[in-house]
């Protein structure tokens, strides 16, 4: 394998984390951070489930002071990281248009190093407002293939593409590949939460007071699967309708329906989902700490041209230093095995379990 | 409901995702009185199939379709292709077949396409190549900035539709009866005022903001498709100069490219792609969560969630909102 670039590790910050925290995240191997920015007059009209982003579950995800996000500018700058700040909301509308110019325009005067943008109505606006801050797609904009990211970047100054989360590591590979006169960072997230469904495309409502769909949406690897009913059941509906006394006898036009439409699909068995193992953390304790994890998967997609590695969490710094801390040993070690990164989550009842991992790890070494 | 208005301007179009749907369109079409139907035989057909709730709604429109035709409306275009998943774009083959139908039962005709990847993309890009040499002046469906662009560079004849994946309005599924709780949390306004600025907001469109119409306008977009919402949309009278569809009777909430049903023969696609080709279960059976929900239980489908519209459509229809074409779908297109 030739050398690979350089690989940046990207960390969530909010208005919770004084310059202090800043400076100990970059100690602790932060490259970059970026950060939502909903000040009072936005929240104040619209509540939080309107964001200027898509963290809408209320006021601890973002910064609501200007003061103390240019005061985080300055802490990041200081030590030579750079600060994105989102407005990756998936659409703005035109009543919207002189609040969101406003804020905009007083966040990119404290002089961010890019900003997050989702909704292509904003990509086409920054420009005419006379933004220069460059311009990260966000995962919002749903960039699957090469052309859709040129297509951004014909717009705006656009250097980073955040990569969607249901991609498989030969996709992001074709898609890197075919962008590579452009000379663009390619961004992915690697380790927390991770939704069943994709960000880009899940239109469904999120708050912080109600239960969020994806919630109650959780998948049974056992659940079975029912064959489709053959095209005429509604003829077979209507000749059991007419004598419906008759159907509770073998070979009734119901009976033969039922039996010839087979029982439920029972599903493949699972090839991962051992059984607990003595050694190691348990898997449910590791599960509240990571979520979901990728560490398994960074070889393949450095190999596929990944150069950033985000880490979309915000919270506690001690938390935050110990998913930079497992991300960093998989980036300074020269070939990273499966089982050495299994080793820095330290459960392998976590590793083991279907539906922790954020990819699949098939790659492109 | 109330039952679809009268008259002529309103255009109608049959959506069917893939070839066996084309050609059972006589029985999906068919309408049967759900009424004289006891419930123990769709209880005995369906059992705990998950995706029942959706045979027993394409019956109900299949009597509002009949309705609807009966009001002096008629068919006058097919949809046809993928808008969810790129492992079931039809085959050119698939794809020629559904254009002879369409010009053997003088429909206007819809190519209807998917977000892709860059494997995707070649493949409508074959598909489109076809389409423009043997129907040139057929429209597409868009749902990726990426087959957008392409055809405004490379197939110039073909119509782009701006498809209602790139329309991101809340789909609000959950809240068809009263209004969601907001979070008050730090926010220093009538929780009242703040809920109604966020109806409001829900139900407004990027598409009101000129600078974006007029990028959609130079890329050849003249129409854009919409999801039915209960909280409705705001589009002024003449529609910024755009035709204006909507999906009846099932619309999309959610979707992921991970994929309940592919799980069924690999369970890790459940959770991750993997980019191996897929062997499409979802052609053969129905996998899906069940979900407590209200008032209408969603239906997953294959990788994407589907919710059946009820008395909350009718404004998309009675003129209140400026739209000029049904879409309708026998099944749901997926």
């Amino acid at each position: 394998m030739s050398a690979l670039p350089p690989t940046q590790i990207a960390v969530g910050i909010d208005g919770a984390d004084s310059p202090e925290v800043i400076r100990e995240l970059a100690e602790a191997g932060a490259d970059e951070f970026f950060a939502g920015y909903v000040p009072a007059e936005w929240s104040s009209r619209y509540g939080w489930e309107i964001g200027l982003n898509r963290r809408t579950f209320g006021p601890d995800y973002h910064f609501a002071s200007l003061p103390d996000l240019q005061a985080t500018i300055v802490a990041a700058h200081s030590v030579d990281r750079p600060v994105f700040i989102t407005f990756n909301a998936h659409d703005y509308h035109a009543e919207q248009v002189p609040l969101l110019r406003k804020i905009v325009l007083d966040v990119c005067a404290s002089d961010p190093d890019a900003l997050i943008v989702a909704d292509p109505a904003l990509i086409e606006l920054l420009p005419q407002w006379g933004v220069t801050t460059p311009v990260h797609i966000s995962i919002g904009a749903g960039c699957f293939n090469a052309a859709a990211v040129r297509h951004f970047c014909r717009i705006a100054d656009v250097p980073r593409v955040v990569l969607p989360r249901k991609m498989a590591l030969p996709e992001m590979e074709a898609m890197i590949a075919g962008l590579a006169d452009l000379e663009l960072d390619f961004e992915a997230l690697v380790i927390g939460y991770r939704c069943l469904f994709n960000d880009e495309f899940c239109f469904t409502r999120h708050s912080g007071v109600t239960e969020l769909f994806c919630g109650s949406f959780v998948p049974d690897p056992d659940a079975p699967a029912y064959r489709r009913p053959p095209s005429d059941w509604k003829d077979v509906a209507e000749a059991a309708a007419l004598a419906p006394g008759e159907q509770f006898q073998p070979g009734s036009a119901l009976d033969r329906f039922c039996r010839e439409r087979g029982c439920e699909v029972r599903p493949a068995p699972a090839k991962t989902g051992a059984p607990k193992v003595a050694d190691g953390m348990d898997g449910m304790i590791a599960s509240t700490l990571f979520s979901h994890c990728a560490l398994c998967a960074i070889p393949g997609m450095r190999a596929a041209g990944v150069n950033v590695l985000k880490i979309p969490v915000r919270g506690t710094s001690w938390q935050r230093r110990r998913y930079i801390e497992v991300v960093r040993q998989v980036v300074d070690h020269p070939a990273p095995t499966p089982e050495f990164c299994r080793s820095l989550i330290g459960s392998p009842d976590f590793c083991d379990k279907l539906g922790n991992c954020y990819y699949a790890t098939e790659s492109v070494l | 409901m109330n039952g679809p208005r009268a008259g002529g301007e309103m255009e109608l179009a049959l959506y069917l995702s893939d070839l066996d749907a084309l050609l059972h369109l006589e029985q999906g079409l068919r309408n049967s009185d759900s009424f004289d139907i006891p419930q123990f035989i769709f209880a005995s057909m369906f059992g705990d199939d998950p995706g029942a709730q959706e045979y027993l709604g394409n019956l109900v429109a299949s009597e509002w379709l009949e309705n609807y035709l009966a009001a002096g409306h008629k068919v006058s275009r097919l949809y046809f292709g993928q808008e969810f998943c790129e492992h079931l774009i039809p085959s050119c083959d698939d794809l020629e077949k559904a254009l002879s139908v369409a010009r053997e039962s003088g429909l206007h005709f819809t190519y209807v396409t998917g977000y892709v990847t860059d494997d995707g993309l070649a493949v409508t890009r074959r598909n489109l190549a076809w389409l423009a040499e043997h129907s040139p002046d057929s429209e597409v469906v868009v749902n990726d900035w990426g087959v957008l662009a392409m055809l405004a560079e490379e197939f110039p004849t073909l119509q782009p539709v701006l498809g209602r994946l790139q329309i991101k309005q809340q789909r609000m599924a959950r809240f068809t009866t009263k209004a969601p709780q907001v979070s008050m949390r730090g926010v220093n306004a009538p929780e009242a005022d703040v809920l109604g600025r966020q109806i409001a907001a829900l139900r407004r469109l990027n598409l009101s903001i000129p600078e974006y119409r007029q990028r959609l306008q130079g890329l050849g977009v003249k129409r854009f498709d919409l999801d039915i919402v209960p909280q409705g949309v705001e589009i002024p009278a003449g529609a910024w100069g755009f035709g204006v569809s909507c999906y009846y009777p099932w619309g999309y909430v959610t979707g992921s490219r991970n994929c309940y049903t592919a799980g069924m023969l690999d369970p890790r696609r459940s959770y991750v792609v993997t980019g191996a080709r897929c062997p499409a279960p979802c052609r053969r059976m129905n996998r899906g969560a069940k979900i407590k929900h209200f008032p209408q239980p969603p239906v997953q489908r294959g990788n994407s969630v589907f919710i059946y519209h009820t008395q909350y459509a009718t404004p998309y229809w009675n003129g209140d909102i400026p739209i000029d074409r049904i879409v309708f779908e026998p099944w749901i297109p997926l």
